[in-house]
Order: C-alpha cells, then sequence, then structure tokens
C-alpha cells in the first residue's frame, strides 16, 4: 500500500539534460517550499480553513435572513394556514436561513475535535452525539495518523499562516532542542480527562477547535458586527473576554517559540491522536539510499523527524512535505508492516529512549502534576463555582433547550458558537458570576437583546448538545425563564404614565404572554369608572410566556436608556425551578 | 356587470404571474390564480412556499379583493350588501336571538370572590374581584383574548333567572359587547331592541349604527330623525355614513368643542382636509366654555393629535416645501431614530437615517427611505414587516422633518 501524495524533486543525472521546471511547478515553488513538495497537504488545508471561516463568518452570521415582505409571501404550509385563518404567521426566517446556508454543519470543526465530545462525555456520563464523528475522524487518523493536525485543524492552519507572516521573521525567541515541554500535551490531556471524570468539564480551556472559534468570536465578531452593522452592536468587553482573547494570543504567541509550537507540545486535541497514533495503519518510511543530506529534518514542520531521519510516529501528521524535497527521493507513505529494504536505524545515533530512565522521571512528574492540576481545579470549583445548592446563588438564563443548569455546567465546552449564531447577541458570554465554572457559558442578556421567535440557530450549532438542537415548533414552546413585572416600578402599574411596550412587543413576536389590567380607574360617586381614567397595564401569563426577554429588552431601551424614567426594566425575566423546561433529552440523537 | 369585470380580470390574472390576494381577514399573500370557479364560488389559487408550488381552494367569501398587474379588484363590493329595511329587520331576527358560533365551548374564567348579583350601587372603594362592571371594564374590556368569555358570564348572570333590573342590565350589557368587541351588528341590534332601547336612550346612535351597517342607511336615519334631541353621537355617525353635510350642519347647531372634534373627523373620512384643518384648530383656539377639565383635555389632546397627523401625513405635500436639509427624530425599537431629508426644486432628493440606536432592523435603515424617495413623500410608503417600529420611525421623522420646511 503506497499513499505517496508529494511532488518529489526532479532526479536528472546530467547536467546537459536539466530543464527549466514547468509552469505548475515553478509557480508552486514560488509560493514556498511546502507548496512544491506537498500541494495536496496545502490545499486541502486551505480549502478546510477556508470552510471553518466561511462556516463561522457566514454560516453563523443570522443577519443575511429576511422576514417575508409584509407576511405576504408564506415559507412554509403552517405559515399558508395560518394567513388563510386570519392569524399572524409564526415566522421562521432566522430557522430557515440556517438550514439554507449549512451546507456543511456549522460545528463541523467542533465535532470532529475528538476531545470535545470526549471530555463532555466523560464530564456528563451522557451519550453526546459528536462522538459519532470524532470516532469517524479517529478512524480515518489510524490510516493518516495525526492527520487531523496535519490537514484539517484550522487552528493549524492559522498557526501556519503566522509563522509564514510573523513567526519567521522574529527569531530572538526561538528555543534549541527537547526541553522539559515536549510532554506537556499529554498531560494536559491527561489532566482534563481527570477533570472532567470528576464532573468538570476545562477541556474547552485547551482543546483546539473551541480555542480557535472563541478566538475568533472576541477579536474577529466585533470587527464583523462593528462594519457591518454598526459599532453601538458589539457587546462590551469584560474580563471574561480578556482573558479568552489573551489565551488565544499566547496560543499563537507560541509560535514564536517555534513553528507549530502549541500544534507539536501543548495541544491536548492532538495529544489524543498522538495516542490514537498508537494504533496506526500506516506511516512513514525512509529507505537505505538515504543519503543524510538533513533536509527532511529541517523542513518538517512537526518536528517529527529523528536524527537518524527515522519518524517519531506519534508526531508524524503524514502531511509528506519532506518526501517532497528528499534528493534521493528515499521516503515513502507505505503501510507500518512495509520493511522493504530499510535504512539502518540510529544512524546516526538519535541518543533517544523512548522510555528510558529520564521518561520514566518526566512521565512520573508529569502525571503527579496533571493529577493535582485537575484536583485544584475540581477544589476550586466547589470553593468558587456555580454553588447550585444554595437558592440565593447566581442564577443566569441559559439558551432555549439547554439541558438543566448542572449538566449544561458539564455539557457545555464554552466554544461560544452559539453567541455567533445568535441574532442580536442574546447570548453573552458569561463572566465570574458564577466563579470559576461558569466562565464564558451562554447567558441570556435580556437588557441587550431578546430571543427571537423565529430562531433556533443556539441548538442547531452547539457540538456537545448542551443546547438541544430543537425544531422551531419545539422551540416556540420551550420556557427559557419566566417575566416578571415589578408593580412598583412599571409605569402604568405605579400609577405614573402610560404605557405597554412590553405587551405590544410580545405580542408582535406572537407569544401573546402578556395582557392587559386596567388600573387606578377612577370611579365616580356611584361606583361608575370615569372614562378616560387609569391606565392599561401589563400582566404576564405565566403559561403563556418562555422567557424570550423581547419585553425586558424593550423596557430596557426606552423607558430606562432613552428616556430615563426606570433605573431598570420594569418587567425581567428569571431562570428558576418552576420558570423554565430544561429537560435532559430523552432520546439520543 | 361587476361580474363581467371579475372574469376578465380573473382571464388576465390567469397569464401572469405573482398576483395578490387580499383576504377578508385582513390578511394578504401572494400566489397566482389558477381558476374562478362560478358555480362553486371559489378561487383556485397556487402558492409558493419556500421554492415549491402548492395548490388551494379559496371561496369567494373569505377574498376581500385580488391584484393583477397592478389593478386591485374588490370581490366584497360585487358581493356587498345593501338591504331594505325589511330585510335588515328579518336578519336582526334571524341572526339576533342565535349563540356565536363556537359559543358554547368557550368557558368563564373569572374569581369566585365575584358578585354575579351585580348591584347597580357598587358602592364605595373600586373593587375588580368582586363587582362584575369592574372586572369587564378592568380585566376583559382591555383583552381581545378575554372577550368571549366575558359575554359568556353576562350570559350566564342573565340565565340566573334575574330581577328586571338585573336583566335590562345584561341585555344591554350583551348588546355593548356584540357591537364594540365583535362589531356583530344584528345581534347588537337583537340585544338592545330587547332591552327596549329607543333613539334618545344612550345608546339610541349604536343601535341606528347597527341598521346602517347591516345594509339600510335609510333605515338608520329614520330611526335618528326621531331623535328628541341634538346627541353628539349623531355627528360621528352621520359623518361615518357619508352624510358629511348633515355632520358639519349639527356640528355647528351643537356649537360646541367636542362637536368640532367630531366634525373635523367627519371631513377628514371625506377628504375635505381644508375644512378638517379648520375645525381642528377651532377646538384648540377656542377658549373653554365650562367643561369638564379632564373631558376637555382629552378633546384638546384628541384634536392636537389629528391636526398634527392630517399636516404630517395627509396635507403634507413636497412642492411646498422650501429647499433645504430638514433634520428630526422619532423613537425606534432602541431610542431616537434621526432621519435627514434633503429638498431641492421641489423633490426629495434624499433621505439619510443619520442616527440611530436599533439593533433589529434588517433592511429598514435603507429600505424605507429608498421607498420614501421614490414615492416622493411618506404617503403608502411600507414599513418593512417585523421591523416596522424602526421603519414607521423613519416615516415619521421624515414626515416631521418635511414640516419643518413647509412655506
Amino acid at each position: 500500500m503506497r499513499l505517496d501524495h508529494y511532488l518529489p524533486t526532479l532526479k536528472r543525472a546530467k547536467k546537459a539534460d536539466r530543464k527549466p521546471p514547468g509552469r505548475v511547478r515553478r509557480v508552486l515553488e514560488r509560493i514556498g517550499p511546502t507548496m512544491a513538495s506537498a500541494p495536496l497537504r496545502r490545499t486541502i488545508q486551505a480549502l478546510c480553513f477556508v470552510t471553518f471561516l466561511v462556516s463561522f463568518f457566514y454560516i453563523c452570521w443570522p443577519y443575511t435572513a429576511r422576514p417575508a415582505l409584509a407576511s405576504e409571501s408564506p415559507a412554509n404550509e403552517a405559515q399558508l394556514d395560518a394567513l388563510l385563518a386570519g392569524e399572524a404567521p409564526w415566522p421562521t426566517h432566522y430557522a430557515d436561513d440556517l438550514v439554507r446556508k449549512e451546507v456543511v454543519p456549522a460545528d463541523l470543526f467542533l465535532r470532529i475535535d475528538p476531545l470535545v465530545s470526549l471530555s463532555t462525555a466523560i464530564a456528563s456520563r451522557s451519550w453526546v452525539y459528536s462522538l459519532v464523528s470524532a470516532g469517524i475522524i479517529l478512524l480515518v487518523c489510524v490510516l493518516i495518523p495525526r492527520g487531523f493536525c496535519g490537514y484539517l485543524c484550522p487552528l493549524g492552519t492559522l498557526i501556519d499562516l503566522f509563522d509564514w507572516i510573523i513567526g519567521r521573521r522574529v527569531k530572538r525567541f526561538r528555543v534549541k532542542g527537547d526541553g522539559w515541554w515536549v510532554h506537556i500535551k499529554y498531560y494536559i490531556l491527561f489532566g482534563t480527562l481527570i477533570a472532567a471524570a470528576c464532573g468538570v468539564l476545562i477541556s474547552g480551556f485547551f482543546s483546539a477547535i473551541p480555542v480557535i472559534t472563541r478566538g475568533l468570536l472576541f477579536l474577529g465578531e466585533p470587527v464583523q458586527t462593528g462594519f457591518l452593522r454598526g459599532w453601538h452592536l458589539v457587546v462590551p468587553f469584560h474580563a471574561g473576554h480578556v482573558i479568552s482573547v489573551l489565551l488565544f494570543l499566547g496560543v499563537l504567541g507560541l509560535g514564536l517559540l517555534r513553528p507549530r509550537f502549541w500544534c507539536k507540545y501543548v495541544c491536548p486535541s492532538g495529544a489524543v491522536f498522538s495516542v490514537a497514533n498508537l494504533f496506526r495503519v500506516t506511516e512513514r518510511k525512509v529507505e537505505d539510499s538515504c543519503i543524510k543530506c538533513r533536509k527532511c529534518v529541517d523542513i518538517c514542520p512537526f518536528d517529527a523527524i529523528k536524527p537518524d531521519f527515522t519518524t517519531r510516529t506519534s508526531d508524524c501528521t503524514l502531511c509528506q512535505t519532506c518526501g517532497g524535497v528528499c534528493p534521493s527521493l528515499s521516503i515513502k507513505f507505505v503501510d507500518r508492516w512495509d520493511v522493504m529494504s530499510l535504512k539502518k536505524k540510529n544512524d546516526p545515533p538519535t541518543h533517544e529512549t523512548p522510555l528510558g530512565r529520564r521518561g520514566f522521571v518526566s512521565l512520573a512528574t508529569g502525571s503527579a502534576l496533571a493529577v493535582t492540576g485537575a484536583a485544584t481545579v475540581k477544589t476550586a470549583t466547589s470553593l468558587w463555582g456555580a454553588d447550585l445548592d444554595n437558592p440565593q446563588s447566581f442564577r443566569p438564563v441559559r439558551p432555549p433547550g439547554s439541558v438543566p443548569e448542572k449538566e449544561f455546567l458539564q455539557m457545555c465546552i464554552r466554544c461560544g458558537e452559539c453567541f455567533k449564531a445568535c441574532p442580536n447577541n442574546v447570548l453573552h458570554a458569561e463572566g465570574f458570576e458564577q466563579g470559576f465554572e461558569g466562565l464564558w457559558t451562554p447567558m441570556v442578556k435580556a437588557d441587550w437583546a431578546g430571543c427571537e421567535s423565529s430562531c433556533n440557530a443556539c441548538g442547531q450549532v452547539c457540538p456537545t448538545g448542551a443546547i438541544q438542537p430543537l425544531p422551531l415548533e419545539v422551540k416556540k414552546r420551550t420556557r427559557m425563564a419566566l417575566a416578571e413585572v415589578n408593580l412598583g416600578t412599571c409605569l402604568p402599574h405605579a400609577g405614573k404614565e402610560a404605557c405597554q411596550l412590553c405587551v405590544d412587543d410580545c405580542a408582535a413576536a406572537g407569544y401573546h404572554a402578556i395582557e392587559f389590567l386596567q388600573v387606578h380607574t377612577k370611579a365616580d360617586a356611584s361606583g361608575n369608572p370615569i372614562e378616560g381614567t387609569g391606565f392599561v397595564a401589563p400582566v404576564v401569563l405565566a403559561d403563556k410566556c418562555v422567557g424570550c426577554g423581547l419585553c425586558q429588552t424593550r423596557c430596557y431601551g426606552i423607558n430606562v436608556l432613552e428616556k430615563g424614567l426606570l433605573k431598570q426594566s420594569a418587567i425581567v425575566i428569571s431562570a428558576g425551578s418552576g420558570k423554565e423546561d430544561l429537560k435532559l433529552p430523552s432520546t439520543t440523537v | 356587470m361587476k361580474t363581467t369585470r371579475l372574469l376578465i380580470f380573473l382571464v388576465v390574472a390567469a397569464l401572469s404571474h405573482a398576483d395578490t390576494i387580499e383576504l377578508a381577514n385582513g390578511n394578504k399573500v401572494e400566489g397566482k390564480v389558477l381558476e374562478n370557479n362560478a358555480e362553486a364560488k371559489t378561487l383556485t389559487v397556487e402558492f409558493t412556499l419556500g421554492g415549491t408550488a402548492t395548490q388551494r381552494t379559496v371561496p369567494y367569501a373569505s377574498v376581500k379583493a385580488i391584484t393583477v398587474n397592478g389593478t386591485r379588484t374588490v370581490l366584497a363590493e360585487a358581493a356587498s350588501t345593501t338591504r331594505t329595511p325589511e330585510e335588515v329587520k328579518a336578519l336582526i331576527e334571524k341572526i339576533g336571538p342565535t349563540d356565536p358560533e363556537g359559543f358554547k365551548s368557550v368557558r368563564t374564567n373569572y374569581p369566585k370572590t365575584l358578585d354575579l348579583s351585580w348591584p347597580e350601587q357598587p358602592g364605595q372603594g373600586w373593587n375588580n374581584q368582586k363587582n362584575v362592571g369592574q372586572f369587564v371594564w378592568d380585566i376583559i374590556n382591555p383583552n381581545a383574548s378575554r372577550w368571549r368569555e366575558g359575554l359568556k358570564l353576562i350570559h350566564e348572570i342573565l340565565d340566573s333567572k334575574p330581577d328586571d333590573s338585573l336583566k335590562l342590565r345584561a341585555q344591554k350589557e350583551i348588546a355593548n359587547m356584540h357591537f364594540r368587541f365583535f362589531q356583530d351588528y344584528a345581534r347588537a341590534a337583537w340585544w338592545w331592541q330587547q332591552a327596549g332601547i329607543g333613539v334618545d336612550d344612550p345608546p339610541g346612535m349604536h343601535l341606528a349604527e347597527c341598521y346602517w351597517r347591516l345594509g339600510s342607511k335609510k333605515m338608520a336615519l329614520d330611526f335618528i330623525s326621531d331623535a328628541g334631541y341634538l346627541q353628539l353621537d349623531a355627528i360621528k355617525l352621520l359623518g361615518d355614513m357619508g352624510e358629511t353635510d348633515r355632520a358639519v350642519e349639527m356640528a355647528n347647531e351643537y356649537n360646541e368643542h367636542d362637536a368640532w372634534l367630531l366634525a373635523g373627523d367627519a371631513c377628514r373620512l371625506a377628504g375635505r382636509l381644508q375644512e378638517a384643518q379648520t375645525f381642528y384648530e377651532k377646538v384648540i383656539n377656542t377658549p373653554p366654555t365650562g367643561q369638564r377639565a379632564d373631558r376637555l383635555n382629552r378633546t384638546l389632546g384628541r384634536a392636537k393629535a389629528s391636526l398634527d397627523a392630517l399636516k404630517l401625513f395627509e396635507l403634507a405635500d413636497v412642492s411646498k416645501v422650501a429647499d433645504g436639509t430638514y433634520k428630526d427624530s422619532s423613537l425606534g425599537y432602541e431610542g431616537q431614530v434621526e432621519v435627514s431629508v434633503k429638498v431641492r426644486g421641489k423633490k426629495i432628493e434624499d433621505v439619510k437615517v443619520t442616527q440611530h440606536k436599533e439593533k433589529q432592523y434588517y433592511s429598514a435603515l435603507t429600505d424605507v427611505p429608498a421607498q420614501i424617495i421614490s414615492k416622493q413623500g411618506v404617503k403608502g410608503v411600507d414599513a418593512t414587516s417585523r421591523a416596522t417600529i424602526t421603519g414607521e420611525a423613519i416615516i415619521n421623522a421624515t414626515a416631521k422633518a418635511l414640516s419643518q420646511g413647509v412655506q
């Protein structure tokens, strides 16, 4: 079995025979040596990176949705029936728009990051549907060991771009040799899995796709929103955002130490593939025609070639760049058991002892650190966490279709995909309101915006099922919170002035969950009402309210910000038992 | 004649695309009229739902009008009802005593504390959990979703063998609810007749309106001609019926703020905008003549609002606006939406939203200004659906800005 796809160097015996290279080769060479030697790999990388950017900036950009004009063009049978029956059709444009654009799943890369689904499943002790896609990609990677890192991972590609633009020009931070850091990724993986086993999900901090998704969310999304919709719509930053951005910049900054430093030594998602490499069926092999020129060692982006030019199999991504630069054409990519005329091992000597004393010591130290780290995280979350048993503790309103709060904290990978897909940024990243435990989880901030009745995007793009993918029909009946009117401040209730913003908005969204009550009516001597006195005031119907928060948005926007009549919205949504339908999925998807 | 026109129209309709069907229920929907079945009085319409076509058969009765190639034909007109007084009487006798459709399944929902004996004098203090009238006023009236159960409640009281005074009150309230909530004129008229309402009783003008709405203007006019004294409501009714001259004449006879306001409304309805403006201004500029202050204030407030709307939207004409750039703002979804309008040579050259805080606006910010420019005014501009609040704010702000420059 041969898997070679690299572009071999032109080998011609006599100088006189040398012709200038063809046009294609010249173009590839102009782009760079890695492109010239393994163009297929670079092309796949570029395609995946573009796919990732498109799914993030286009598929998860809800503002391409347009409501049917004046409700004249129904989008489905239900809307037509409603029109014919004289009702206002339930709007579906956000949901329809996402379906239309989602040629590939918006959360494709999150799904195939194996650490995302694996750690979520362990932490929540439940089946996570994206385990399937992670399993598939792991199977593929048995054939192409660590191919995910070399070909698919958008963070890896971004790091390559960083190195091409900045890293290769800034040499002063470069480190030499192999230090204590070479096995960090295993310890981080080990630590996050132990933490997950203790019910604390921290893999989202380090996992490759969540890291890049959050990075683009907090850096790219504000720019996109600012330029395309207006800078007043950019969500204000808090400490949680800053930490995430620093983490993301740190990941890129590691590229100054060595190209792909993060991928090689730190990334725990990569470590999953390195471990999976034990089961590889293919590998890079070197024939005895090797002339020991070191070209392969120099170009290898993953530091996967030993000084004797054989392969560090746990690191090789089968990118085949080495094959393209080898002047003697000695490198081949074949099945693991192929032993045709192989080069002698340990020549020159590598001085490497795969699991010698030093390795054992570092393994022991690292494992101890990982266990200690996981235990620290576990303790930290119990001391400075969500404190769910305390009824006074902060309870954020979760997106519609979320699993119960305890499970939510164990299943939410904190990737931020739902924020991106949410129209008007109803979902904000939590800071430290629930201590360390709720950091970067999505919470509804109804002062900012209310949940659109025609949208179910958050559940559709959630890779772990922390937000269930509800059909719009179900989502529109699923309660996420309950609105309550403050009788002391609500303008008509308090007898100050007429106001029906919340009622109008609730009706316009289609819920009709707030009705009127005539208040402060003056009566004449015989007890009959005097026409024109008093106000109609809002009353929330608890059985109809889903807690979307549109009422609060309007009251806050107009009565607090615009008119300055109130300090806080007089109608506020809140979560809590009896106010929400947070259910665990009954069937596995 | 009407039917022939409709038939020709439908033939044309069948050859073209994207017709607009205005339904009797107020909704509009786009589709293609495929077949007109005169026998069964139905239209077969093809609707396109997200790219796939589906056919529905719609009875004439549920269609108000259809528009093809910009030509609108009103179907309801063809079947519009003019009835003789005898026919109206027969209709009231036939429908009046019956229950509205599906009324049996309506469930009442009122507090147990409600005193169903509904004393005429509820006594001191306001308690909407005890007094039927106050319960209806506070909780039934403001909520369309509760109207049917409110009607049921009064029916229950009527069924509980009340004394004559309570029976009369219940009958009047039932009539009132049919009239006010459901515009169900046959039933309203029947119940008022049961209660023995004459033209000089308070709901007399409403009863007259029922006769007119049911198809006989003559019956209504005959009824009010017997009136023993001048009723304010008569001005409104005359105006609504198109008897504008008589309404104006009556208002002048009445010679009071409320009457002028109603006369203004009548003129506005008839398109006599200058006269309407004069009446509204008269309401605002005439010193009070001893009315109750709260009532006068309401009248003044209404007159000002109507005058503003009249000036901004109906009398507005860009040809009267001096060259220049005008700015004004109006409340949108999240705050003030500021618009700048540039007028040159009696034409609206540009409309721009210069400031806003809106979050959810779709294309309203660009669509609505473009519509205003192409229509050279705010008349007939559609606020983009689902961003209506933003769209309307732009329309209002533009109208206000233009009014600044009226010469």
